[in-house]
């Protein structure tokens, strides 16, 4: 059994139709890359994942039990947990604060809260500017504060939306090498990434998106080549680099 | 233990960081030291107060710590959870209106009645609350329904004999300790005095815990929030009949310090925007801010009514008028005063313009 299973899941916006019967799963201990060009649908899956967004067909399970219909924060309680494309940070609370409401997601007392929180940012990185306000940080900052907070929930499977948009070369480097230490550290991850670079890095599969639909998965070498993928990206420079 | 908590190498400098952080606290303790100093001082001048001055600074005293206390109820739900009620009369009034039906008709004590009071306002915050958070109210849609909910519970009271109707209930006159009436003013000062304390203590205590820490980290980002495992819509309500029971205890103080209740003085706008306007104008939030506030606008109030008192309602024009300058200039309330001032000096120029828009509907 796969830790998520995504069966034949649909979601239409009016005349728009987002995701159109995709299936894919994701195994327990894995990377898996989710990527597609713009607008084919891959954040609407992650909010249908997430709960943020319920599918109009289709079904989703997660350690074996169908989470449709879940509220977020009951899906976070499984050990299901997502970070946002636009970075989200608790903008006048401290950056170990931010953290803490991660944290008291496992624990209740502050002071363990704090613990757990300082070292969910120590393990990001972070932990220097733990006492700054969250608002204050780079964006390359705000989007390990991001990742700080997810891990503090202590997650089994972990949703990142393009954790690696607009930082440069040098800070692309550093979240491939903590998305690796977090798969090294047990946490199953899924990601959309438009880095390629990136991609072909971490992900052991990759899920292909396109106009709401998957049209190809499997391993990274195999995708670049992939008739379909190339058809898919023609004109986007981006996907060769 | 989690599994990525036994990734040891990335946890060797955390010792290091926190001796940095003790270190930091160390010198921030006398800082402290001179808060609890101010603190101290603060509450033996007001423990005094009754001594030192004449009948009618007292009054003015009561008005403004009563007024300190409605803003710091407000603040719970309103600053720390975000969600801007406009209609806190509503629990006000319940508290007021419970209190003097209990006493009235059935001669229960006001200190029973006002916990029964509390009691009905919490389970009516939260069941307005799942209401208008149930089909997503938020923002200026939920200080709407806030409002529209106060003004049904006044229209409630007008028309209900029961309860006397427009013309309100007074309170026998049965002077003693048990029946929440003094002789003494300065023993309302007392009582609303300690509720302060008390609330401020609470409110304090509560930043800091899970529950306070939800409820801020919903209204900086409820989706964000929701993600990380907060159930929003419960906090919502939680803070909702936390702040709502607290301020129907504030309704029973204002019946017992009167006498006398009717439907506008229980459920009137008035006595919503009273609760949130010293909050907002010191610091939605804070600790503190409705406090300074309160100290700011009371004695602004008192100057107004006397100086122009010949004209009804100029008090309520310049209170509109302080709500619209700082919600544009100061959305943080005067508390953030200092802040910018420090952030404007270390930028070493006026960039601290992006201060947040903590509070602001």
């Amino acid at each position: 059994m796969a830790l998520l299973e995504v069966e034949r899941v649909s979601k239409r916006f009016g005349g728009l139709q987002a995701v159109n019967g995709a299936s894919f799963t994701v195994e327990e201990g894995s990377v898996v890359s989710l990527i597609g060009p713009n607008g084919a649908g891959k954040t609407t899956l992650f909010n249908l994942v997430s709960g943020f967004l319920r599918p109009d067909a289709g079904d989703i399970r997660f350690q074996g039990r169908s989470i449709v219909g879940l509220r977020p924060h009951s899906i976070c309680e499984m050990g299901l947990v997502r970070t946002f494309q636009l970075v989200k940070p608790f903008r006048h609370l401290s950056v170990l604060e931010n953290v803490m409401v991660g944290a008291y997601h496992r624990v209740r007392n502050p002071a363990a809260a704090a613990d757990r929180a300082r070292a969910a940012l120590a393990f990001v990185g972070l932990l220097e500017r733990a006492g700054m306000r969250a608002a204050d940080l780079t964006t390359s900052e705000q989007r390990r504060l991001e990742v700080a907070r997810c891990l503090a929930t202590g997650p089994r499977l972990l949703l990142l939306d393009e954790v690696m948009a607009g930082l440069n070369p040098t800070e692309v480097d550093g979240m491939i090498g903590l998305v690796r230490r977090i798969a090294a550290a047990g946490v199953t991850v899924l990601l959309i990434e438009h880095v390629m670079r990136a991609v072909m890095a971490i992900s052991e599969r990759v899920v292909v998106l396109h106009h709401g639909e998957i049209i190809a998965q499997g391993l990274p070498q195999e995708i670049v080549r992939h008739p379909k993928v190339v058809e898919a990206y023609l004109g986007e420079e981006a996907m060769l680099a | 233990m989690p599994p990525w908590l036994a990734v040891q190498p990335e946890l060797a400098h955390v010792g290091a960081a926190d001796a940095q952080a003790g270190a930091a606290r160390g010198a921030v303790g006398t800082g402290a030291i001179a808060r609890w100093v101010t603190v101290g001082a603060v509450l033996l001048v007001a423990a005094l107060l009754p001594q030192l001055v004449d009948h009618y600074f007292l009054r003015t005293a009561i008005l403004l710590v009563y007024s300190a206390y409605l803003a710091q109820c407000w603040n719970i739900v309103g600053g720390y959870a975000g969600q801007f009620s406009f209609g806190h009369a509503t629990f006000f009034g319940i508290g007021a209106y419970t209190t003097a039906i209990l006493f009235i008709r059935w001669g229960i004590s006001p200190w029973i009645g006002m916990w029964a009071g509390a009691l009905l306002a919490a389970a009516t915050g939260v069941f307005l609350g799942s209401l208008s958070f149930r089909y997503g109210l938020k923002g200026p849609y939920f200080s709407l329904a806030t409002l529209a909910f106060a003004e049904i519970f006044r229209i409630l009271a007008l028309n209900w004999d029961a309860v006397g109707g427009p013309r309100g209930m007074l309170l026998p006159l049965r002077e003693s300790f048990w029946n929440y009436q003094f002789p003494e003013e300065s023993t309302y000062y007392y009582v609303i005095l300690v509720m302060l304390i008390a609330v401020t203590a609470l409110v304090a205590w509560l930043a800091h815990t899970r529950w306070g820490m939800y409820f801020q980290a919903l209204r900086e980002d409820e989706d964000a929030a929701e993600a990380l495992g907060v159930d929003t819509t419960r906090h919502k309500l939680l803070a909702m009949a936390l702040s709502s029971a607290a301020i129907a205890l504030g309704g029973t103080f204002y019946l017992q310090h009167m006498f006398y209740i009717d439907p506008d003085l229980a459920f009137g706008i008035d006595v919503s925007v009273n609760a949130l306007l010293p909050a907002i104008v010191g610091g939605p939030g804070t600790v503190w801010g409705p406090l300074v506030g309160a100290l700011v606008l009371t004695p602004l109030g008192e100057f107004t009514r006397s100086a122009l008192g010949g004209y009804g309602g100029v008090h309520l024009m310049l209170y509109g008028a302080v709500l619209i300058t700082v919600i544009l200039l100061l959305p943080g309330g005067l508390l953030s005063l200092p802040e910018r001032w420090r952030e404007r000096s270390r930028r070493g120029g006026p960039a601290a313009r992006r201060e947040g828009e903590r509070g602001a509907a």
